[in-house]
């Protein structure tokens, strides 16, 4: 009898564990590999087994950070910069417009958000010519601005804060209001209410930013003002011989930003998540 | 009430003032540029229709809508419900498991994609790929050229958005299911439902705004997928254009051949598809969710 509840208690948990473990090992596989590979020398890399190298070699690294193939710390500080950039800019914007499309009614409300919603929803793709000439006028091509100020205002955003500050109590803001506050005071208090929208829709942001490969590949081209993402792409397919071990030393490193913020904001990104799904 | 107050619409201007500069003004340039013959530098000729009407008859970017439109259909249908069947497989698994499972899935949404083609290359890579290595050689099989062969190519890209999106639509999906109300299953479970009936009368409905906004941001995505196609095949649409996707022949025509006027055309004449598909999606999320509230 007991052995009987035993096993149906653990049946369900154990297949779901034992085929999630399966699925994410091949998931996981791959990246195991990049890691390792780093350290390998060539011959080495294309065997997966043993996935561990023999020797930990260093080499790779050390010609990737000094700037051998391509200068990687300044194209990787200039990502940074880049993505930095969007996500402060993209999350401000999009959280005091959504804040006026929630809170408030005005003439010709609908019209402007159905605009800009379908408008920024538009892919890149389809703006990228347009917006390379337009760039060449305004004299700003091969800067990171070029890549930045296209990627300050999401529709994305948009919507995401505007259902956010709908959940808000309008409570809250009339008790700001009673103590004399200004609109633009009001709304400035509101801010830390909703901390974890803030939070969970910049992290957002910021994986897209920091995964933009269209934009800055049309944008950018002097050597030093690439992404990491072009400048790895170029060793790639360039005609030099590059290590192999070398490229993936420089998409290691690519990780590193990402994963941290999404560790430090996780907690957030459900908790604002959870509120925007209750029904 | 706040709606008599009058609104802060300075809270408007960075967004718009953003928007208005770097999507409507290139937006009505690009439509200008369509009409336009092509030339980049110089003066180009009015075009009118033209570059539309080559576009009609132009094979090559006929096989590239249909590729793009079976490609997006193809993403929806495989990401969508394995990552639901995902997601509800993390809330049985042992909660210890848990955190490290989710890492695991979403490593491939954290890389950019460029460094995610890289990987796959490695793994799907013809002859020289891990799979064909460890599964296929050494029984002596010839193993599949995963990437060249025409017939495969597909399967190969939709497999890589799988790949690269099920981590995040499952997160979004557990948020969904931990929306929903325990009593609507306790109800429905007292009337002797099948988990299939669990499933299509209480989950799927409950889910259908959470599944609107993950398949939105999907279609757009795959929509504009550039690295996969471009690092896999080159940027070239592969063996027998079997992989060519509009985003990759509008990259080509514009920055290969210099036609600007013909690319600038051919983006525009996808939007309307991209915006039905769009707003039929959002609006299906609507309806639904009213539906639901209205039941039991």
């Amino acid at each position: 009898m007991s052995r009987h509840s035993f096993i149906t208690r653990h049946a369900a948990p154990l297949a779901a564990s034992l085929a999630l473990l399966l699925l994410a090992v091949c998931f996981a596989f791959p990246f195991l590999w990049m890691l390792f590979a780093g350290f390998k020398i060539d011959a080495e890399i294309f065997t997966p087994f043993p996935i561990l190298p023999r020797v930990f070699d260093t080499a790779n690294y050390g010609s990737l950070l000094g700037g051998e193939w391509i200068p990687y710390p300044r194209l990787f500080l200039n990502s940074l910069f880049i993505a930095s950039a969007e996500t402060v800019l993209g999350t401000a914007f999009a959280c005091a417009a959504g804040y006026l499309f929630a809170k408030f009614e005005f003439r010709g409300k609908r019209v402007l958000f159905a605009a800009a919603v379908l408008t920024v929803l538009i892919p890149r793709q389809v703006m990228i010519l347009p917006l390379f000439s337009w760039m060449h006028t305004l004299g700003l091509l091969d800067t990171p601005w070029a890549v930045i100020l296209p990627g300050a205002s999401s529709g994305i955003g948009l919507l995401w804060f505007t259902a956010v500050f709908k959940r808000l109590p309008d409570g809250l803001l009339d008790m700001a209001r009673i103590e004399g506050a200004g609109e633009y005071r009001v709304f400035w208090t509101a801010l830390p209410l909703i901390k974890p929208a803030l939070i969970a829709f910049a992290l957002i942001q910021f994986t897209l930013a920091w995964q933009e490969h269209l934009i800055p590949l049309v944008m950018l081209f002097s050597k030093q003002n690439l992404t990491v993402s072009i400048g790895l792409a170029s060793l790639h397919a360039g005609s030099q011989r590059v290590p192999l071990g070398l490229i993936m030393a420089g998409c290691t490193l690519t990780l590193i930003p990402t994963a941290l913020f999404f560790a430090l904001a996780y907690r957030h990104f459900r908790t604002a998540l959870g509120r925007l799904t209750e029904a | 009430m706040s709606s008599s107050r009058r609104p802060p619409f300075l809270l408007l201007a960075p967004f718009f003032g953003a928007f208005l500069l770097f999507w409507a003004v290139p937006l009505a340039k690009g439509f200008w540029l369509s009409l336009q013959t092509n030339t980049l530098f110089g003066d180009p000729g009015f075009a009118g229709l033209d570059n539309y009407r080559d576009l009609i008859g132009d094979p090559r970017f006929l096989h590239a809508l249909r590729n793009t439109v079976v490609y997006c259909a193809m993403v929806l249908v495989a990401v969508l419900p394995f990552s639901l069947l995902i997601a509800h497989g993390l809330r049985a698994v042992y909660p210890r498991l848990r955190g490290p499972l989710q890492f695991c899935l979403l490593l491939p949404g954290l890389t950019p994609p460029l460094v995610l083609s890289l990987l796959y290359l490695f793994v799907f890579n013809g002859p020289h790929g891990l799979i064909n290595g460890v599964f296929f050689h050494p029984l002596g099989l010839r193993g599949f050229d995963w990437i060249g062969d025409p017939r495969l190519i597909k399967f190969s890209l939709v497999l890589l958005m799988l790949w690269r999106w099920t981590g995040f639509m499952t997160l979004i999906f557990l948020s969904g299911l931990e929306g929903v109300p325990r009593a609507y299953y306790d109800s429905i479970r007292v009337e002797g439902a099948s988990a299939w009936q669990r499933l299509r009368h209480v989950t799927l409905p409950v889910l259908r705004p959470v599944t609107a906004f993950a398949a939105a941001f999907l279609l757009l995505d795959t929509f504009v997928l550039f690295e996969g196609a471009y690092v896999l095949l080159g940027g070239s649409g592969g063996t027998l254009d079997a992989g060519l996707l509009l985003v990759s022949y509008t990259y080509l025509t514009a920055f290969s051949l210099g036609n600007f006027g013909t690319a600038a055309a051919m983006s525009f004449t996808s939007l309307p598809l991209l915006i039905l598909a769009l707003v039929a999606i959002l609006s299906s999320a609507g309806s639904t969710a009213r539906r639901v509230r209205g039941a039991p």
